[in-house]
């Protein structure tokens, strides 16, 4: 039944507070526990448990504590998460989905194809072809879905996935080879992931970035952004902007400020995981004219539409929640996240990203 | 799940509903307790479902193969 996992949450919520955890509000599947010096954290996803903490005897006691309520498993330390494969050692966690993308080789047929260095073509005209459409859309539904859930650790696949999920209605004969392409390019690498290391300030730090106009049919821009947390990556994403943008400038302005509130969230985040930001998180932007226009209070004939974004930025930096910092775009971060990219644009991004392949021969 | 497509929205139950951590928050969780070496640890509920308490009267009808003695019985979750 429907609500069968709905009564599941309740009750487990129920237990965790009665071991007096607390339910974040900056995500209710995140449960803390701070008394003293002792810190316990669990995330829950509807069964699976990870649970955290600088007690190890505290960690048992919980276990234990948890044994008692429900009929639970004890898997030892973390290894296999919802497909995640994780492994540790002195540099830090690494995570990748080595076993979920040779799944999707296999299941298209591609074990004996020839590769392809970089995932989508530079000069892709995917929103105009006018190819056949697809005989069975629910193959290519399915095949996108799944290169979704591996933008989880492949982060360069994430402004590849964007493109062809907006074609998930009526795929074309086209959409689906660039989505094979995607598989060919996996196979040279299936078990490239991100790496979490162990040293690490706790620090956020952004980059955003904007492709203006980049969309042929309705000349919307796209957002992207990258976030790493000391040197570990932990939020990217690549989305199409709501409005239409009047100039480059305010197209970055926009994607400013949408990487703003994403900031401000993973700051409350890290606050009920116990990990104080009392200094400004820094934004970069290859944009000069955008980051002037979130420094000067100043409205220009050409900002007066964009009015709610400005003041919502301005506010940002004069509480000292960010810091503002221009890149060349050459150094931008973010870039992978709004084009598709060449293979020397690509191979330089990816040590700079904290991506990592201990698969590849040496 | 017990043909959970017959139901509904606001006729026969609340809400589908299934708590699922966003995968920035793993990551953030992960990079904390990597950077402050602590341990990790993995616990599984078997049968989630079966642990809740409904708040409404469900029935069921008979699972096919289950024969009842009267034809018109059904199952009380």
């Amino acid at each position: 039944m429907r609500q069968a996992l709905r009564c599941w949450f309740a009750k487990l919520a129920g237990a965790l507070q009665q071991y007096r955890f607390q339910q974040s509000h900056s995500d209710y599947s995140l449960f803390t526990l701070h008394k003293g010096t002792l810190q316990l954290h669990i995330l829950v996803y509807v069964d699976d448990l990870i649970i955290s903490g600088n007690n190890s005897s505290a960690i048992h006691t919980f276990k234990h504590y948890s044994s008692t309520c429900f009929h639970m498993k004890d898997l030892g330390s973390l290894k296999y998460f919802l497909g995640i494969e994780v492994a540790r050692n002195s540099t830090g966690l690494f995570l990748c989905q080595r076993k979920y993308a040779l799944d999707i080789i296999s299941e298209v047929g591609m074990l004996g194809v020839k590769l392809v260095a970089f995932p989508l073509d530079q000069n892709h005209h995917l929103p105009l072809v006018d190819g056949p459409p697809l005989s069975d859309p629910d193959h290519y539904r399915r095949l996108v879905g799944r290169l979704i859930y591996l933008s989880v650790t492949r982060l360069k696949l994430s402004y590849c996935v964007h493109m062809l999920a907006q074609f998930m209605q009526h795929p074309r004969q086209e959409h689906w080879e660039a989505a094979l392409r995607i598989v060919r390019y996996l196979k040279g690498n299936p078990g490239q992931g991100i790496l979490l290391r162990v040293d690490c300030d706790l620090q956020l730090y952004a980059w955003c970035d904007s492709d203006w106009a980049s969309c042929p049919l309705t000349r919307r821009s796209i957002t992207g952004w990258f976030v790493l947390l000391g040197n570990s990556p932990i939020s990217w994403k690549t989305r199409k902007q709501h409005t239409v943008s009047r100039s480059s400038a305010e197209a970055e302005y926009r994607s400013m400020a949408t990487t703003t509130c994403e900031l401000i969230w993973l700051k409350t985040l890290l606050q009920s995981l116990g990990v104080a930001h009392p200094r400004p998180m820094k934004l970069y932007c290859d944009n000069q004219a955008a980051l002037h226009i979130a420094a000067n209070l100043v409205f220009h004939e050409r900002t007066k539409h964009i009015e709610i974004d400005c003041h919502f930025i301005r506010n940002a930096i004069l509480k000292g929640n960010i810091t503002t910092k221009y890149v060349p775009t050459h150094a931008q971060l973010a870039n992978i996240f709004t084009k598709a990219l060449g293979k020397k644009q690509f191979e330089y991004f990816l040590s700079k990203l904290g991506i990592r392949n201990p698969y590849a021969p040496t | 799940m017990i043909l959970g497509n017959n139901q509904v929205e606001g006729l026969n139950y609340n809400e589908k509903f299934a708590h699922v951590a966003k995968m920035i928050i793993v990551h953030t969780f992960l990079a904390i307790a990597i950077a402050k070496s602590w341990e990790l640890h993995q616990m599984d509920v078997h049968n989630a479902f079966l642990h809740g308490d409904l708040e409404e009267e469900v029935y069921m009808k008979m699972p096919p193969g289950f024969r009842s003695p009267t034809l018109n019985q059904v199952c009380r979750l």
